[in-house]
């Protein structure tokens, strides 16, 4: 912790393991990891209330999710989505802005990359990245409007992305992809179609045999990396922090605020667009007709069990993907694969209140005031 | 007076946090007696009010009405037994009419839900006729004025019936005919047999209207006095405490010097730092006009020139235009006119630009407008500075140089905990405050301008003589410094000479030796007359603006 | 006409419980979770006891309960409002499909459900009351003592709090009704209009509710003629949709888009007073300092 020790007498007080492990700042790790265990155990008894085999449904939840490569395939490509949607929330956040709109961002981002993938005619090497850089594209203009509209009008941002998704749900799937960009030969009444299938040249390539494991898992893992570097290590990262906690404080000391929040919500949006390019250039290879997606929502809780920063993102996007690889085995006991999203559900409400768990971690972390005698100074609530 | 009191507090007890904000107070008001209770910022005023509402329960004592002792923690209990409040921030809902503010929580009914409007309309307006309160029952609230809003509040204590009313700093906000009508209804409320407790922290004003004065300081109940025993300077005296000697005799001395007021500029400046001299201001204001937050004119052609190398205390009434001058000169409000910072122009459009000028502000809400409360102290000492060295490395921050810098600005500055990776939000106020000093006047290079609102507001003694330190260390080094205070008392502590503002202009200014009485008239805007008028209180000075 | 009818009682009646809410204070993004509880555990309570009647009134009680978690979370734990309501929907979700299955035995539609009695013209029962709540809610909010705390609650709960209201109960009372009307309303979708539960209901209607909250500026009658405005829209986009499909036009995003773009267009304009009540989602502390 004290990495510079400039003269003697200047150095941090050390502190015990335990004042380390439960202190304060860990609080949102602690609360995660009791939040998912609370859930998984409830939806434990849940399953054993309709009378069917609670343990061999989370049998086959952790094979499905782990159990082979095919399964692992199946827990990165989601865990890649849901890590990229997870992190544009958290992203969000960090200017202080609640973006419930990773969906509407996400759509956009596919369409783009369906669009570009098909319309697009370039050499290999670039048709893919101009692809991927066109969802991202996409997603942040998408992702730019509720910015604008907080800065400029006042505009709330929990009521404009929610009305901005629901505009990016019809005109896409009931215009776009039904009507103008619709594959196949104009009198065909078929609408289930989707857009017409992208270039070979622009799929994400698989990276192992008998799995669809493909480069946008560790793509999606080099982008938590460079947002946690972007973050935490960087001016614009400490600047983006700074308008989120204080956007008062932080433009009285000369930072542009609302500039700032446009930034991030540019790349809240990109990261969106980005999931929903993955999905496109990855696995569905065209915008499908029906294309039931709800990783958008899934971001907030992923972001919200990830504690808002990028790697509890990255770990809770991982968790949640694996869930939701592993929920589609559950039918083999008769349980729907949406049950994922009941854990997810239940997980998200116990975070949601962070007083709940408040007092059990007050009573782990002992009495660090005792430690550390100075803090009575600093006691408020 | 012989039955029980009004409304008796017992040995009151409030802590947050562990920290007792009020520790063993006992207060009584008796029917028809008008009560003052007077301290500083913090003494403790508005936890005893919150806890003789029931607003908060005592963590020890009880708080009694006419004799029955109240339950804790029970508003609607303390409504019931006659005790009423009138907060400082009103409690008043916007969107809603008059009578309809007035009667919430305890509407006349028909058919038992729906709310008799034609009668509690007319109840509520012979309310306010009884003592000669003028309110329109259906107006909006937002459509009123800070005047007006009061006389409603008063109105709805009345209603329900309040027989002890707690008024909270009162006349902070009222124009000067205002508060004389505010002092003749408290007087009026009295005769009628009811109590008053009028809470102030100006202690001629609280002379004109009370019977018994009671001084808190720093949550303990210093004395009680009748008003025929005490004087303003004795309660001075009380309010301050003998803790801080040096400041207790600048305030009387002040007090007893005569008036020696100089208009001009430059020789004021000579006066007070002979042997200096100053080739050229730091800071030239030529007729700045800006407009207020509601849109009104609030400077109207200021003119102002500071010297490197000293420091001008800024007094005036609240609301003067001394914030909207912070504003204009760290750039976070629009404004006409010169501005000149050793004679170039154009600094202060923006905070950014203002600061890479060399301007730093110890703003007047530290909350809002210096601290990040989520982030921790080192990365707060960066704020503002982020991109430069220490701090940063280009685009990427220097963490070991921000840890060095952070560990040497918080020791000496004394923050406590000296641990930079606290959350600023976890700091007391003081702290907070030491924190902002420090980034502020030693975090980067010697600032050119200091404009500091309020420095001292709510802190304790103690960081409040490091704030201090840190500011005339900072004039020392060449900065020029405006202090804007309420608080005469700082500004003879602090400066070489006090600028007085006046409905947004500058009505004169005085060196710190100058009586509560020449100050007073150059903050009501008269012009300094040659006899000082002994019976115009200085406490007591109205608004400039008369609120709508 | 009579299509709008038929189709506008839930959106009105979730839309009204997202006013009852809002007004108290408590944002309330779950209502899409609690219109999906409401529609399930009506259809589910009419089957079971044959009578649609009690079904409704299960869907009111299911929604509620919901509201209760929400209630809970927000006012007793200070969860955070929009988290709240989101993982309200979230379970909805999973939940209620998970209960289908074990119920019916079918992750699709649950079996059908006995009809409403209708009157003459057609109508049912529930939509005469979802034309009368918008009136009953608007003469609470305007004349009852009730009203004028919730209003008073909603922007200044302080100043509400020193007059003796109990701001907490209060704002309670008001999440539970909220449920109970966003429960009735998916009622309306489930035994009124489909006959059946269906596993994608309520179809973001409990999205839409909400951009008639803000559509009607947080007030009973303007939310009212959202919902209704909202309802036309949509009956106007089957009608059309039909005829376009013939001229190989597929235009109905476009018009289901048109409500929420109308909504953002009145915000981002600032047209009329659309604000929200000052203390909208933001947590009571009884002893804030």
């Amino acid at each position: 912790m004290s990495e510079v020790l400039p003269q003697p007498g200047l150095e941090l007080q050390p502190r015990s393991l335990r004042a380390r492990l439960f202190s304060a700042a860990r609080e949102p790790l602690w609360a995660a990891l009791l939040a998912v265990t609370a859930s998984l155990t409830f939806s434990f008894f849940a399953i054993l209330a309709t009378g069917k085999d609670p343990v061999a449904g989370y049998g086959y939840l952790v094979s499905g999710a782990l159990g082979g490569p095919g399964p692992i395939g199946e827990t990165a490509i989601k865990g890649a989505v849901l890590i990229l949607t997870g992190l544009s929330v958290a992203v969000a956040f960090v200017v202080g802005l609640f973006n419930i709109g990773a969906e509407g961002q996400l759509i956009w981002g596919a369409l783009a990359a369906a669009v570009a993938g098909r319309a697009l005619d370039l050499p290999a090497f670039l048709q893919l990245p101009c692809c991927v850089l066109a969802a991202c594209l996409a997603g942040g203009l998408w992702g730019l409007v509720p910015a604008l509209l907080k800065v400029r009008r006042g505009v709330h941002e929990v009521i404009s992305t929610i009305l901005l998704n629901w505009i990016a749900i019809h005109l896409v799937h009931g215009w776009l992809v039904a009507g103008p960009l619709a594959a196949g030969s104009s009198s065909s009444s078929i609408s289930v179609a989707g857009t017409a299938n992208i270039r070979a040249s622009a799929f994400l390539p698989r990276l192992l045999t008998g799995s669809r494991l493909d480069l946008g898992f560790p793509l999606a893992l080099a982008v938590a990396a460079a947002v946690w570097f972007l973050l935490t290590r960087t001016r614009r990262g400490f600047e983006w922090r700074a308008v989120g906690s204080g956007a008062e404080a932080a433009y009285a000391s000369g930072i542009p605020a609302a500039r700032r929040i446009c930034e991030a919500m540019f790349l809240s949006g990109a990261l969106a667009g980005l999931a929903g390019g993955l999905l496109v250039l990855g696995t569905e290879h065209k915008y499908p007709g029906v294309f039931r997606t709800g990783y958008g929502f899934d971001g907030i809780a992923v972001a919200l069990i990830g504690g808002g920063t990028a790697a509890g993102t990255a770990v809770a996007g991982l968790f949640f993907g694996a869930l939701r690889a592993g929920a589609t085995r559950l039918q083999l006991v008769g349980i729907h694969p949406s049950f994922a999203e009941l854990i997810q559900g239940v997980a998200v409400l116990l975070v949601a209140a962070p007083r709940l768990f408040a007092p059990l971690l007050a009573k782990l972390r002992g009495r660090p005031r005792a430690l550390a005698p100075e803090a009575l100074e600093s006691a408020k609530p | 007076m012989s039955a029980a009191p009004a409304l008796e507090l017992r040995g009151i007890v409030k802590r947050f946090a562990g920290v007792a904000a009020v520790d063993g107070v006992s207060l009584s008001v008796n029917p028809g007696e008008v009560l003052a209770l007077v301290g500083e910022n913090g003494a403790g005023k508005s936890t005893m009010i919150s806890v003789a509402c029931g607003l908060y329960r005592a963590d020890e004592g009880e708080v009694r009405a006419f004799g029955a002792a109240l339950p804790p923690g029970d508003p609607r209990a303390a409504i019931e037994a006659g005790v009423g409040v009138v907060y400082q921030h009103f409690m008043l809902v916007g969107p809603l009419t008059v009578w309809e503010n007035v009667v919430l929580g305890r509407e006349p009914l028909r058919f038992g839900i729906v709310v008799d409007r034609e009668r509690a309309r007319r109840e509520v307006a012979e309310a306010a006729q009884r003592f000669g309160l003028t309110v329109d029952v259906d107006a909006r609230i937002e459509s009123l004025g800070v005047g007006a809003q009061q006389r409603v509040e008063i109105v709805k204590q009345l209603w329900r019936g309040a027989r002890v009313l707690i008024l909270d700093e009162p006349t902070a906000v009222l124009s000067p005919r205002e508060a004389d009508e505010l002092t003749q209804t408290v007087r009026a409320l009295a005769k009628d047999g009811r109590s008053v407790v009028f809470i102030s922290h100006k202690l001629r004003e609280v002379l004109a209207v009370a019977d018994r004065v009671a001084v808190l300081r720093r949550g303990k109940l210093v004395q009680t006095v009748a008003r025929a025993q005490t004087s303003a300077q004795q309660l001075a005296e009380a309010v301050m405490g003998t803790v801080l000697p040096a400041l207790a005799r600048e305030a009387t001395a002040a007090g007893l010097l005569p008036a020696q007021e100089s208009l001009d500029l430059e020789e004021a400046a000579a006066k007070t730092a002979p042997g200096a001299t100053y080739p050229a201001p730091r800071l030239v204001a030529r007729d700045l006009c800006c407009e207020g937050s509601r849109g009104r004119p609030a400077l109207r052609g200021l003119s102002l020139a500071i010297f490197a190398g000293e420091i001008v205390g800024l007094a005036g009434v609240d609301g003067n235009g001394q914030s909207e001058l912070a504003e204009v000169l760290t750039g976070l409000r629009a404004f006409q006119g010169t501005l000149e910072l050793d004679g170039r122009e154009g600094w202060a459009r923006s905070p950014g630009a203002a600061r890479a000028a060399g301007v730093v502000h110890l703003p007047e809400d530290r909350h809002r407008r210096a601290l990040c409360l989520p982030l921790n102290v080192e990365e707060n000492l960066s704020l503002g500075r982020q991109g430069d060295p220490p701090y940063a490395h280009g685009a990427l921050i220097d963490r070991a140089g921000r840890r060095k810098k952070a560990l040497e600005l918080v020791h000496a500055f004394d923050v406590r905990p000296p641990d930079p990776l606290a959350r600023a939000g976890s700091l007391s106020g003081g702290n907070q405050q030491k924190l902002v000093a420090a980034r502020e006047l030693a975090g980067g290079a010697p600032p050119l301008l200091v404009v500091a609102v309020q420095p001292t507001r709510g802190l304790d003694l103690g960081a409040a003589a490091k704030v201090h330190d840190a500011l005339r260390t900072a004039r020392d080094a060449g900065a020029a410094v405006i202090v804007l205070s309420l608080d005469l008392d700082e500004l003879r502590a602090l400066a070489s000479r006090i600028v007085v503002l006046y409905d947004g202009r500058v009505t004169g200014e005085a060196p710190p030796t100058a009586s509560d009485d020449a100050l007073g008239r150059l903050m009501l805007g008269q012009p300094p007359a040659g006899t000082p008028m002994a019976s115009k209180p200085a406490g007591m000075q109205p608004r400039a603006e008369l609120p709508e | 006409m009579n299509a709008i009818l038929d189709f506008a009682p839930p959106l009105l009646l979730a839309a009204l419980g997202g006013v009852l809410s809002e007004r108290a204070g408590v944002v309330n993004i779950g209502l899409e979770g609690m219109m999906r509880f409401g529609a399930f555990f009506a259809a589910a309570g009419s089957i079971w006891t044959g009578s649609p009647l009690i079904g409704l009134l299960c869907g009111a009680l299911a929604g509620a309960a919901a509201a209760g978690v929400h209630a809970l979370l927000c006012l007793r734990y200070r969860a955070d409002q929009v988290v709240s309501g989101i993982a309200l929907n979230l379970v909805a979700l999973g939940l209620i499909t998970f209960l289908l299955e074990a119920f019916f035995g079918s992750s699709g539609v649950s079996p059908p459900v006995p009809a409403l009695p209708r009157d003459r013209f057609g109508h049912n029962g529930l939509v005469y009351f979802s034309l009368a709540a918008p009136l009953v809610l608007h003469f609470i909010f305007s004349r009852t003592a009730f009203g004028l705390r919730i209003r008073a609650v909603g922007e200044h709960p302080h100043a509400a709090a020193t007059l003796g209201v109990r701001v907490l109960r209060l704002r309670a009372i008001c999440v539970l009704g909220s449920g109970a009307l966003a429960g009735l309303g998916g009622a309306g979708l489930s035994v009124g209009i489909l006959g059946q539960f269906d596993s994608r209901m309520p179809a973001g209607q409990g999205f839409m509710a909400l951009a008639a909250v803000v559509f009607g500026k947080w007030t009973p009658l303007g939310a009212a003629g959202a919902a209704l405005f909202f309802a036309a829209a949509d009956a106007l986009q089957r009608q059309l949709s039909f005829s376009l499909h013939a001229a190989d036009m597929r235009l109905e995003g476009v018009f289901l888009a048109l409500p929420y773009a109308l909504t953002l267009l009145v915000l981002a304009l600032g047209l009329g007073r659309t604000r929200a009540p000052a203390a909208d989602g933001i947590p009571y502390e009884p002893e804030g300092r």
